[in-house]
């Protein structure tokens, strides 16, 4: 059986991944995915975690939960991209510097 | 079924809530239907009573250890107190529809009815104290509505107030007395005290009676006993129908109902305290009602009376009695009440020359309202306690508990509760005939009605009727001198009816106490042309204001606080201003040599307040100053900001708090 740390570490890897998308990318729709990385890094802990709680799988239930939050997040987070782009005419993250000037 | 039954008067409210102003009569044949449904179905679930209770109940909350539950409990007693609570309120649902014809808030009347029937069915229902509060409160509530109908008159609106804080003395009383039980029992369920008090030994002395005390407190709030019971003759202000009401199922009704079924954890001291409050109310209302002018406070002033017959029966131990008692009342009281509402009525068509609840005013209506006579003369005869009517067989069943209760405890002052239970019987009688004398005895004194007076219509008179019926003795026994062996009591009875020796005679002096209070009120009240502004000497006053209960409760209540408002307002004025101006006096007199203490406080103020704010100003702005090349306007500098602080936040909670 693989030990439950490569799980964790896996999950490390992921979300250091989706952070460093988050925070190098200049895109917003791949600022977008990083998030979504972190989200699965976070899952795949929960998962990992249940493996020593067979009887009471509460962890798969949170990992289902945080399936339908990310697809109920990353509809609004697109509508939220597109309106952006109506008001700035791209998708930069740069550019979105209204409350600075 | 009983969830049916009694949640049918809310679904009502609901209804009549959302459609009743389409109809032309605002919903009241809406709500008649609704309660005759009513009546059939609790009838139809009253045949379905075996010996066996149905309960049901389900968990409401849960708070650690305290598991309180919702449910209700329909026994025999229920299930007749379900019939009489529909069928009463039927007939004057029937009856409102002429009263009120016509009133712009006829909505707002029907749907306060329904709420005011479903609150004591729920009342009645409940099985646990706590649930019966949440209806009792409710009763009070609806009540204060109803009696506040006409609420933009001034002694209406007072008057509800009145009902509602008086009511709400007893229910605090009620409600420490359920903590008290929930205390000594951990048992809230009505039907499972009894057994909680046999097992039941610690503590016992003291707190045992306080409970039980106090748990009367409630019935002396609800059911309008002394001391509590002057928001009874002022509920009259409002409509007759609802008086009717009040007087008969709804209202007064649930504090005898309540003693009742919680007599059995009450113990012999505060049955005895029970017996005399109830001796007492009975006493002091009775004589109230000899001396009234309104024909509706005579009514009320003899309720009370006969509420306090009913305790007293409960205290006695005769407390089937005082259900029968409770249940005859309920018939020829409403029916009383319904009569005197349509006297009322007629005299108001005829004509706006005089009060037309002035009893002063009235005299041979018999002629012109022969039928509503016919109506009235049974109920009134009932109440005066003659054979042959209801009013006997559970008055006499009553009196003969409170004289076996004598014997059996013995002592001269055992002795008063029979007596005056005795003589209030002669002053009802009394009182009784008084009240029928005046109204339709004698010629009419009011010559602006000549005439023009005609009966009441066949909708009032009809309802009026079926009551009347009720207060002959047959639809509750055989022996129309012997209700103990009646259906009634064989139903409710849990003991055998004591046969007890002194049947006879207990009955007999009643009756010959009756007859002479009937019969010295009709020498008194014969003549029609009676002087009525009689002298008024002590006794008279002391009756009329009912033993000057209100303006004791003025003096022992409201002056005090007005007084202490008084005192309050002085020390505001003297002290408290006096400190205030004596410091401004200080400060910034210019005359005065020593007033440098504002001096002081300015330079205090220019040089150390001053020095402190501008300086967390200046440091503030350095701050920002270093800081503002942070603000980049990237937002992901921002985030990777926020990410390194919570790695920094995180690694300091690994190094200094101790892993679990």
């Amino acid at each position: 059986m693989i030990p439950t740390s490569f799980f964790l570490m896996a999950g490390a890897v992921l979300m250091a991944i989706g952070c460093f998308l988050v925070l190098s990318r200049k895109n917003l729709i791949m600022a977008l995915m990083g998030i979504e990385l972190m989200l699965n890094a976070s899952n795949l802990n929960f998962v990992a975690f249940t493996r020593n709680d067979q009887a009471d799988l509460d962890g798969q239930m949170a990992g289902l939960f945080i399936m339908v939050l990310a697809a109920a997040e990353i509809t609004v987070a697109l509508a939220i991209v597109l309106a952006l782009y109506r008001k700035y005419q791209s998708v930069e993250l740069d550019d979105f510097d209204q409350l600075k000037h | 079924m009983p969830l049916i039954i009694g949640l049918l008067p809310f679904l009502l409210l609901g209804v009549i809530a959302v459609v009743g102003k389409n109809f032309a009569d605002k919903g009241g044949k809406l709500a008649i239907g609704g309660l005759a449904l009513g009546v059939m179905l609790s009838s139809y679930q009253f045949t379905l009573l075996g010996e066996q209770a149905l309960i049901w109940e389900t968990s409401w909350l849960e708070v650690g250890e305290i598991n309180l539950t919702v449910g209700w409990q329909v026994d025999t007693l229920t299930g007749l107190m379900c019939v009489l609570i529909y069928g009463i309120s039927l007939l004057v649902f029937v009856f409102s529809l002429a009263y009120m014809k016509g009133d712009p808030y006829l909505v707002r009347y029907w749907m306060y009815l329904c709420l005011f029937v479903g609150a004591m069915l729920g009342i009645v229902l409940s099985n646990n104290l706590l649930q019966v509060f949440v209806f009792w409160e409710l009763v009070g509530f609806s009540s204060y509505l109803l009696i506040g109908f006409w609420f933009e008159k001034d002694a209406p609106a007072r008057a509800s107030q009145q009902a509602f804080l008086v009511n709400r003395v007893g229910d605090i009383g009620f409600l420490l007395g359920i903590f008290a039980t929930w205390l000594l029992f951990g048992e809230l369920n009505i039907s499972e005290l009894g057994s909680a008090k046999a097992s039941f030994d610690r503590m016992s002395e003291a707190w045992l009676p306080a409970c039980g005390v106090l748990l009367f407190l409630g019935c002396i709030g609800k059911s309008a006993q002394f001391p509590l019971q002057l928001w009874l003759p002022d509920a009259m202000e409002g409509p007759t129908p609802v008086s009717s009401l009040i007087h008969a199922a709804t209202m007064v009704a649930a504090g005898v109902y309540l003693l009742a079924r919680i007599s059995v954890i009450m113990t012999t001291e505060v049955l005895t305290v029970v017996a005399v409050v109830g001796t007492l109310t009975a006493f002091m209302a009775a004589i109230a009602a000899t001396v009234q002018w309104d024909i509706k406070r005579v009514l009320a002033y003899s309720t009370i009376s006969q509420l306090g017959y009913m305790v007293m029966g409960i205290g006695v131990g005769a407390y089937e009695m005082a259900l029968f008692h409770l249940f005859t009342h309920a018939f020829f009281k409403c029916a009383l009440f319904l009569a005197a509402g349509a006297v009322i009525h007629q005299l108001h068509a005829a004509g706006h020359e005089a009060d037309p609840q002035d009893l002063r005013n009235m005299g041979g209506l018999r002629q012109s309202m022969s039928r509503t006579f016919a109506c009235y003369l049974p109920p009134a005869l009932a109440l005066a306690g003659l054979p042959l009517l209801s009013g006997f067989l559970s008055k006499d069943g009553i009196l003969l508990g409170a004289v076996d209760w004598a014997e059996a405890n013995g002592g001269m002052l055992a002795w008063l509760v029979p007596m005056a239970g005795f003589i209030t019987a002669g002053l009802t009688a009394y009182y009784v005939g008084r009240h029928a004398w005046l109204i339709f005895g004698g010629k009419l004194r009011t010559p602006a009605w000549a005439g023009k007076i005609s009966d009441a219509p066949i909708i009032m008179l009809g309802p009026i009727f079926i009551l009347a019926v009720f207060s002959l003795w047959l639809p509750w026994s055989w022996n129309p001198l012997d209700g103990s062996s009646g259906w009634f009591i064989e139903l409710i009875g849990l003991s055998e009816p004591a046969h007890s020796d002194n049947h006879w005679w207990v009955g007999g002096v009643s009756v010959l106490l009756s007859l002479g209070g009937i019969a010295w009120a009709s020498l008194r009240f014969r003549q029609a042309a009676q002087k009525f502004d009689a002298p008024q000497n002590g006794f008279r006053q002391l009756a009329f204001t009912h033993f000057f209960q209100k303006e004791m409760y003025q003096y022992a209540f409201v002056k005090p606080v007005l007084w202490v408002k008084e005192i309050l307002a002085w020390f505001d004025r003297r002290i408290v201003d006096g400190v205030v101006n004596g410091i401004a006096f200080i400060t910034v007199n210019k005359h005065w040599p020593y007033s440098s203490l504002s001096l002081v406080a300015a330079r205090f103020d220019a040089v150390v307040i001053d020095g402190v704010v501008n300086g967390i100003a200046k440091s503030a702005a350095s701050m920002g100053r270093r800081l503002r090349h942070m603000q980049s306007g990237y937002l992901q500098a921002y985030l990777g900001i926020a990410i390194f602080v919570l790695l920094i936040i995180m690694l300091i909670f690994n190094l200094f708090l101790p892993n679990p």
